[in-house]
């Protein structure tokens, strides 16, 4: 009888979980005006196993998929937000994103060192560093509904910025292998093939998806649908056959986009379908975290937080007017840029198969993760608040 | 603030003015992008005036006075391209037609300016409804008088602008089966319509503007939002029925429809005043 309960008690772990953080959320929105992806990301970190919670190991299975399906949700959602003719019209925002990556890159690597981590992992986190979460920053402009020149450039640049963190990082694996294992073959397939073939299917989905929805009719009543299920295929796809879920969800949105079909408003975040599977998403990523490994790299952890944030708010200053836009605008949006949780852990989880134990290798990570995990969000939204972009009752 | 003095201006001059959308490239819908927009365009001179509106997703571009329509055009297409370029920079996508198809009201955020701000706690929710686009065309007047009579001589042809000018068939998402839904935003505030009629400016400035200034709802002539309304300080009558139509070639032809009858109305005025 008690293991039939435990049975009974274990299955419904996840969907407690969910309900929990769900009312986390909700109360930390409206007593403390917190944004509401915070408060899932406490309540996971708490309820996982390993501090002493009832959320057992996270690791593969199907909570994995279906956090990867959530974030190839955003991640469309984020590739369809980005206009690369903009590249076009205002060069300097590229010159922006590729300064303030390879900068962050330079200045967290050599930080690293400095903490006397090995060059490879010192390699690995500089490549991390360089990624803004794009689930944080969507989540919050959307939940703010807020709209100008620092929510615009945010989005950009953390697209720009997650596109080169993968590939760069995807090459520093396929050198460690090299090194490591002395497998040509092996690490060409770990970095360049998962790459360009990542791309691929995500662009292929781009063309083939919008070309579906143009025969069938109805595009306005069956896009999110029909996005939703080619975002779920597209995850299980390349989860299966081990390349990037993450590249290929934000490829097919940058290609659909430029397909020229239309996501209304009402289809912002996937609607109810992206707001749940949301938390099951931070709540993933937090309970993936160990108290030891956070606790241990705490001291390193601080002084990256802190580099990166100094490199990404100096160059988005540094190019503001350039740009076109006020230094106050730059600044804030290097500011805005700070979350880099969920896009981590996940990139981390999609190396497991490769047996590097990177998340223990890579010292630091986990503190990282989880402070940004948490204030992360708090200060996008305030940044958006501070540039006047965030969308509240006036006239009152 | 009692009415200002009617400055006199050179007859059938005339002035445009556009409100025009700010829209985002993605989805389409509004964007709230005035200010970045307004200080991009503060860094190079602007061939023209630019302003901003009442909510953060429109902006207000007016030409200088002219006498030529050809002028007039070439000037509307400068700034149009200026405007164009800068939103480029930006990703901001201007975009002509009286009403946004889909943009949902409550989504819009009041410009943050006085002026805006206690209008928009003075009508509520309709200043937010406000987010349409018109264009208004200033014709130049020699004298106050000469302005109340082509004013209301005007008022005649009110349904021909509007025809003409029709470009928003489209309002919150739903087709209207109006072809110009914009107006029926305008008649929502109380002091919309038609100018009281009053011949003699000092009628005008001591009979019915200083009872209406007493109400403390008016303050200047901006508060009414009358189909055509004498604008003082310009010396000119403001025609203000016409969408903001969809391209900058239908904008001048429409600029110049007032000019076609109002030496029509002027030849009427003097007809009437026994000049023949």
């Amino acid at each position: 009888m008690p293991e039939y309960l435990l049975t009974i008690l274990t299955s419904m772990a996840w969907p407690a979980a969910l309900a929990i953080a769900w009312i986390a959320g909700e109360a930390g929105a409206r007593w403390l005006s917190l944004p509401r992806i915070s408060s899932y990301c406490v309540a996971g970190f708490c309820m996982a196993a390993s501090q002493g919670g009832f959320l057992a190991d996270v690791s593969g299975g199907t909570v994995a998929l279906l956090a990867d399906f959530a974030f190839a949700l955003i991640l469309f959602e984020l590739g369809y937000r980005i206009n690369l003719r903009w590249l076009r019209a205002d060069p300097w925002l590229g010159v922006t994103s590729v300064v303030e990556a390879a900068g962050t890159f330079a200045a967290v690597f050599m930080l690293a060192r400095a903490f006397a981590v090995p060059v490879v992992p010192s390699l690995l986190l500089a490549a991390l560093a360089m990624s803004t979460s794009p689930a944080a920053v969507l989540r919050v402009a959307n939940e703010l509904r807020s709209s100008g020149q620092v929510t615009e450039r945010l989005l950009h640049l953390s697209a720009f910025n997650c596109v080169i963190t993968v590939v760069v990082f995807k090459a520093v694996i396929g050198y460690w292998i090299l090194a490591s294992a002395g497998s040509i073959f092996q690490a060409a397939w770990s970095s360049l093939v998962v790459v360009a073939v990542s791309a691929g299917i995500g662009a292929l989905f781009g063309v083939a998806v919008p070309a579906l929805l143009r025969t069938i009719g109805g595009v306005d009543r069956n896009a999110t649908v029909a996005f939703a299920v080619a975002a779920l295929l597209l995850t299980a796809l390349t989860q299966a056959f081990k390349f990037s879920p993450l590249l290929a969800a934000l490829v097919f949105g940058l290609v659909a986009r430029h397909r020229r079909v239309i996501l209304s408003q009402a289809q912002r975040n996937f609607g109810a379908l992206g707001d749940l599977l949301t938390v099951l998403l931070f709540v993933f990523v937090a309970a993936s975290l160990e108290w030891k490994q956070v606790v241990t790299g705490t001291g390193l952890a601080l002084a990256v937080v802190a580099v990166r944030l100094a490199v990404k708010m100096g160059t988005t200053t540094l190019f503001a007017r350039l740009s076109g836009i006020p230094w106050r605008k730059g600044a804030l949006t290097g500011l805005a840029m700070t979350p880099m949780s969920v896009f981590v852990i996940l990139l981390l989880e999609h190396t497991r198969h490769l047996k590097l134990g990177a998340l223990d290798q890579i010292a630091g990570v986990a503190a990282i993760v989880l402070l940004l995990e948490v204030v992360g969000p708090i200060v996008t939204q305030r940044a958006l608040m501070w540039a006047g972009e965030a969308n509240r009752m006036t006239g009152r | 603030m009692p009415l200002q003095p009617f400055t006199a201006s050179a007859a059938l001059s005339m002035g445009v003015e556009l409100e025009l959308q700010l829209v985002n490239p993605t989805d389409f819908d509004l964007s709230a992008s005035a200010t970045d927009l307004l200080h991009l365009l503060a860094r190079a001179k602007f061939p023209g005036d630019v302003k901003p509106e009442m909510t953060e997703s429109m902006l207000e571009i007016a030409t200088d006075v002219h006498t030529r329509h050809d002028e007039l055009l070439a000037q509307l297409r400068r700034m149009r391209d200026a405007l164009i370029a800068a939103g480029d920079r930006l990703n901001i996508a201007v975009c002509g037609g009286g009403t946004h198809p889909f943009q949902r009201w409550f989504d819009q955020r009041i410009f943050a300016k006085p002026r805006f701000e206690q209008l928009s706690g003075l009508y509520g929710y309709l200043a937010k409804q406000f987010t349409i686009f018109g264009q208004h065309v200033h014709i130049g007047c020699a004298s106050a008088d000469e302005a109340l009579y082509l004013l209301h001589a005007l008022n005649g042809y009110v349904p021909h602008f509007i025809a003409l000018s029709a470009s928003s068939p489209f309002f919150q998402g739903v087709d209207t089966l109006f072809d110009s839904a914009r107006l029926n935003s305008v008649f929502a505030f109380p002091l919309s319509g038609r100018a009281p009629f009053l011949l003699k400016w000092p009628e005008f400035e001591h009979g019915y503007f200083a009872k209406m200034e007493k109400t403390g709802i008016v303050k200047s002539m901006k508060d009414f939002y009358w189909d055509i309304r004498p604008k003082p300080e310009f010396g000119t009558i403001e025609l203000r029925v016409c969408d903001t139509p969809p391209h900058g070639r239908a904008r001048g032809r429409t600029g110049r429809l007032p000019a076609g009858a109002v030496p029509h109305a002027a030849g009427a005025q003097r007809i009437a005043a026994g000049g023949g």
